[in-house]
């Protein structure tokens, strides 16, 4: 695994001409974490539990599921490819690392883990359908001017601090990332009873 | 050698700078598209071999999907431009039923027909891998352009090409 060496990359100065910075998105208030080196553009928006909550019930997932996804640190990923250029950025979720503040590097749950668990419980098609949509692509290419907006989910308690090591191709190029000082949404609805 | 279309990147005014630039990318060498046959919110059936021939722009989308929502109404003014020059417009439904996007057009009204991939076969067959997808295809029923999210299609720049694949 090479996520050691990439630390230590990542947490030198600027391996790229981008800094994470963390605004609190206008319409929701919730933190949002964002990169770019002009060439490529990650954002990353906080999602309250309940959003998801709400979000899958609607969609045809039972309480209990919806639930599990809830608690499973949701954040809405939005990805371009910002060159003018003809490089190819390649992303692969499987390749991205979480590290919880004080513990080790660990993958993010990905949908085809999810569609697993969908299948062993007999989710109904349709809303699985609408998981797999839902979800950032597991594996995605993006020409200039592409872009996506899916769900990625974290595997984290509600609240969690977290470092997220994002890794992509552009061109032939590995390319990494380290968003440190992540925060999952509380939950709110928890909180209040 | 990909030739990217960026048409109008360089001439934008400053106050656009910030606006993403508006891309087809060409598929090289062009596909062949797959064949699908599909029913509208009423019932109609539609088979893109049917439409051999044609200017075909297929669209994949959901309501839940803000991208797809964000360009659905350029979409209207898109087909509202081609329509009169000979180009279709598809857009494919994934997994939802037909009351559900009957609701959705009341707030996001479009004349182009809407069809219904229910069981996401169709998605399948095209290896899209993200909502929303668009895909040109050409009147010898090739794919020859592809824009994976959302775009502003009622752009002239980005319908030109389009445009060019009328015999």
């Amino acid at each position: 695994m090479r996520w050691p060496a990439v630390l230590a990359v990542a947490f030198s100065a600027a391996a790229h001409a981008g800094e994470v910075v963390r605004i609190t998105e206008p319409e929701t208030g919730l933190p949002s974490w964002q990169w770019s080196d002009g060439r490529a553009a990650f954002t990353f928006n906080q999602r309250l539990p309940d959003q998801t909550r709400a979000f899958f019930q609607a969609r045809g997932f039972g309480a209990e599921e919806a639930e599990r996804i809830a608690q499973a640190c949701v954040f809405q990923a939005i990805i371009r490819n910002t060159a003018t250029t003809d490089h190819v950025m390649r992303l692969d979720l499987a390749e991205w690392r979480v590290r919880p503040a004080g513990g080790e590097f660990r993958p993010l749950i990905i949908e085809p883990q999810w569609q697993k668990r969908w299948a062993a419980r007999d989710v109904a098609q349709p809303a699985r359908i609408a998981f797999r949509w839902s979800l950032f692509p597991t594996r995605q290419s993006f020409e200039p001017g592409d872009w996506n907006m899916g769900m990625i989910t974290v595997g984290l308690e509600p609240g969690a601090t977290f470092d997220l090591a994002v890794a992509w191709h552009e061109g032939e190029q590995p390319q990494e990332r380290l968003f440190p000082g992540m925060v999952c949404a509380p939950d709110l609805a928890m909180e209040e009873l | 050698m990909r030739k990217l279309l960026l048409p109008f990147l360089l001439l934008m005014p400053l106050s656009a700078a910030h606006a993403e630039p508006q891309t087809l990318t060409p598929v090289e060498p062009p596909v062949a598209a797959p064949d699908f046959r599909l029913e509208d919110m009423d019932g109609n059936r539609y088979a893109l071999s049917d439409l051999q021939g044609e200017v075909v722009i297929v669209n994949f989308w959901a309501t839940w999907c803000p991208p797809c929502r964000e360009e659905m109404p350029s979409m209207q003014r898109a087909w509202e431009a081609l329509e009169p020059q000979g180009v279709t417009m598809l857009a494919i439904n994934v997994g939802e039923d037909p009351d559900t996007v009957f609701r959705f057009t009341a707030d996001y009204p479009v004349e182009f027909p809407i069809l219904f991939d229910r069981d996401s076969a169709v998605i399948g067959d095209w290896k899209v891998m993200g909502l929303p997808a668009t895909y040109v295809v050409d009147p010898n029923g090739h794919i020859t352009y592809r824009a994976i999210g959302g775009r502003e299609w009622d752009d002239p720049a980005l319908l030109a090409p389009v445009l060019e694949l009328r015999d």
